[in-house]
C-alpha cells in the first residue's frame, strides 16, 4: 500500500515537531527516524514521498544512505539538509541522487517550502 | 636454452623480457600485476615515476589498505593505494578511486582487471589514471564519500545502453554526440523512459565528469533554479538536467533563457532538460517560452519507450535486479522462461520506472532464488483476456466511415461537393460511398 509520508533522518526533535505542523493538514504522515535500516524499512513498506536527509554527524553513512534512497525508492523524493555550507558535499548531494540541497542559511528558509512541492499531490 | 612463454624465438631470448611484458613497460601509463594473494609481481617504469618508488623494493610485498598511523614508510601508503577492492578479488573488473599517497590534490583512479581460473584469482592487472582535483582545499572530499560516488557513477555507464534495437542505437549515437559539446540538449520521451538516466549518462561520457550533476525537479522553487545557475558556490556542477521542462514557471524558464543567451556557455552548467510532453504543443499553448524551445532543441534525444525495445528486456531486468533486490532485501538471481514471457506480453505504459517496481515488488514475494509467475504482481500474473467475441474490422471500418461522411454533410449543410473537401476526397468518391452506405443528403450541393 503506498501512503505519502515525509520520512525525515538525523532531524532533531524541535525541528520534527515543526515538520509535524507542517504536514497535519495535508494528510501526510510523519516518521522519524535516527537509523538507516529503519529509514529504509519505511520505504520498503510502500512509503511515498519525501526523505528529510540532516546530514552533518556521519558523512558516510549519510550519503551512502542518499545513495541507496536515490537508486532503489524512485519514490522518494531525498532532501538533503545541512548547518555547514561546502560546496562540495553539496555538489556531491545533488550527484547522488538529492532532489535538493539546502546547507546555507538562505536555503533552510526554503525548506518547507521545497518539502511540500516536492510532495506528491 | 629452451623457449618459455612464447613460440616467437626471440622472446626466448635470456635477458629479453617476453613480449606482452614489454608492451607493459612502454606503456606511458602506470600499470602493474598483483597476485591473487595481493603481493606486487610486476610494475612498469611509468608505475615508478609516478609513485616515486622502485619496483625492486615492492617487489613482492602485499598491497593492503593500511590506516595513517599503521603505514610507516612512503612505500606503505603507495601499497594501501594499491589495494584492490573486494570486488576485484571476486573477479570483477572495477574501478577505485583512491586519494594520491603525496598528499597532493590528486587522486589516482585504478581500473581493475582480475583473471581466474578454476582454482581462484590468479592475478589482478591494475591501471592507474591520475586526476587532479581543482578548487580550495579546505573544500576536498573525504576519500570514502569519493568512493561512494565512483561506485554510485558506474550505474552510467553507455555500455548499460547496449542493445541492438534501432531505437536505442541511435540514442547511443546521440549520447556520444551530446558528451562531445557543451550545448544544451533536449531529452525527449515518454514517462518513466529513462531520460534522467540518460542525462547522467552524458555527463560521465563528456569532458565534464569529474565535475557533479545536479537533477532539478521543476516543481522546486524558482530561486533553486537561480541559485543553481548563477551562485558561484556552485562552480563545480557541471551539468545541469531539469526535469520535465513544461512544468517548469515562467520565470524560471526565462532564467534559462538569460543563462543560455551568456556568451560563454564553457563558464556554466551546461544545461540538459528532459520532458514527456510536445513541446510544440506545450509552446503553442503559451507554456513554454519559443526561445527556450529553440535553444534546447537544437540537439535533440530521444529515448525510446520500452515496447520499442522489447528485445532488451532480459538484459534491462539482469542491469535493475541488483537495485530491486537490494530495494527487497531479498537475493534472486533471475527470472524464468515463464514469468519472463508474461513480462513481454505487458504494454509497460510506464516504461523502466514501472518495470522496475515490477521488478522490486516481484523480489518482496519471491520465496526463491529465481523470480517466477506467482512472484509476478496481481495485474500481470493472469495471461492477456482474449476477447469474448471477434473484431470485425471491415464492419467497425464501415461505421466510422458512414459517422465520418454523416458529420461532414452537416457541417457542410448537406452540400456534397463542401462534404467531399471537408474529408479530402474526390466528390465522385463520396457519391459512390453514400450509395454503397444507403446514404442519402437532404439536398444537392453545386457541383
Amino acid at each position: 500500500m503506498r501512503h505519502t509520508q515525509l520520512i525525515t533522518y538525523g532531524v532533531d526533535e524541535a525541528a520534527a515537531e515543526r515538520l509535524t505542523a507542517l504536514v497535519r493538514d495535508r494528510a501526510v504522515g510523519l516518521r522519524v527516524t535516527h537509523n538507516a535500516q529503519a529509514c529504509l524499512n519505511l520505504m520498503r513498506q510502500g512509503a511515498v514521498g519525501v526523505l528529510l536527509l540532516r546530514i552533518g554527524k556521519n558523512l558516510e553513512s549519510e550519503f551512502t544512505l542518499l545513495a541507496q534512497v536515490a537508486q532503489q525508492f524512485p519514490q522518494i523524493a531525498p532532501v538533503v539538509w545541512g548547518g555547514a555550507d561546502h560546496p562540495r558535499l553539496a555538489g556531491l548531494a545533488w550527484d547522488l541522487g538529492a532532489q535538493a540541497v539546502l546547507l546555507t542559511p538562505g536555503d533552510h528558509d526554503r525548506l518547507y517550502d521545497v518539502i511540500l512541492r516536492l510532495l506528491p499531490d | 636454452m629452451p623457449p618459455t612463454h612464447s613460440h616467437r624465438p626471440d622472446d626466448a631470448t635470456p635477458g629479453r623480457r617476453p613480449r606482452g611484458e614489454r608492451l607493459w613497460h612502454a606503456a606511458t601509463e602506470p600499470v602493474f600485476l598483483i597476485s591473487g594473494q595481493r603481493r606486487l609481481l610486476y610494475a612498469n617504469p611509468a608505475w615508478e615515476k609516478l609513485t616515486g618508488a622502485a619496483f625492486a623494493e615492492a617487489r613482492g610485498r602485499v598491497c593492503r589498505r593500511h590506516s595513517k598511523a599503521a603505514a610507516a614508510e612512503p612505500l606503505d601508503h603507495v601499497l594501501s593505494a594499491l589495494a584492490p577492492p573486494q570486488e576485484a578479488m571476486l573477479g570483477r573488473p572495477c574501478q577505485t578511486r583512491r586519494r594520491a599517497p603525496d598528499k597532493t590534490l590528486a587522486w589516482w583512479e585504478i581500473n581493475y582487471f582480475p583473471w581466474s581460473n578454476a582454482e581462484g584469482i590468479q592475478g589482478i592487472l591494475g591501471k592507474i589514471q591520475v586526476i587532479h582535483e581543482s578548487g580550495p582545499t579546505h573544500a576536498v572530499l573525504p576519500e570514502k564519500l569519493v568512493q561512494l560516488r565512483v561506485r554510485t557513477n558506474h550505474l552510467y555507464r553507455l555500455e548499460s545502453w547496449s542493445s541492438d534495437a534501432p531505437a536505442v542505437s541511435r540514442l547511443v549515437a546521440q549520447m556520444r554526440l551530446a558528451a562531445q559539446t557543451p550545448l544544451p540538449a533536449l531529452i525527449q520521451g515518454p514517462p518513466g523512459s529513462g531520460k534522467e538516466w540518460a542525462a547522467r549518462t552524458i555527463h560521465h561520457l563528456g569532458a565534464q565528469r569529474e565535475s557533479f550533476v545536479a537533477a532539478l525537479d521543476a516543481r522546486l522553487p524558482p530561486a533553486t533554479l537561480a541559485d543553481l545557475l548563477t551562485s558561484s558556490r556552485h562552480w563545480h556542477i557541471g551539468t545541469l538536467y531539469v526535469k520535465n521542462l513544461e512544468r517548469l514557471p515562467r520565470d524560471a524558464q526565462a532564467l534559462l533563457v538569460q543563462h543560455l543567451d551568456n556568451d560563454n556557455p564553457e563558464s556554466q552548467p551546461r544545461l540538459l532538460a528532459g520532458s514527456s510532453a510536445n513541446l510544440a504543443d506545450e509552446q503553442r499553448a503559451g507554456r513554454l517560452l519559443p526561445e527556450l524551445h529553440a535553444a534546447l532543441s537544437a540537439l535533440t534525444i530521444q529515448v525510446p519507450a520500452l515496447n520499442e525495445r522489447m528485445q532488451d528486456l532480459p538484459r534491462l531486468i539482469d542491469q535493475m535486479l541488483p537495485r530491486a533486490c537490494a530495494a527487497a532485501e531479498k537475493s534472486v538471481r533471475g527470472i524464468s522462461s515463464a514469468a519472463l514471457d508474461r513480462l513481454r506480453l505487458h504494454a509497460w505504459p510506464d516504461n523502466l520506472a514501472e518495470l522496475y517496481q515490477v521488478l522490486v515488488q516481484a523480489c518482496t514475494r519471491a520465496k526463491g532464488e529465481q523470480l517466477d509467475l506467482d512472484d509476478l504482481p496481481f495485474q500481470l500474473r493472469g495471461a492477456p483476456t482474449p476477447p469474448d467475441k471477434p473484431l470485425p474490422l471491415d464492419d467497425t471500418l464501415a461505421k466510422v466511415e458512414r459517422r465520418m461522411i454523416e458529420l461532414a454533410l452537416r457541417l457542410a449543410q448537406g452540400n456534397k461537393t463542401s462534404a467531399a473537401e471537408l474529408l479530402a476526397i474526390w466528390r465522385q468518391r463520396l457519391l459512390r460511398r453514400l450509395e454503397q452506405l444507403g446514404l442519402e443528403a437532404k439536398d444537392e450541393g453545386a457541383v
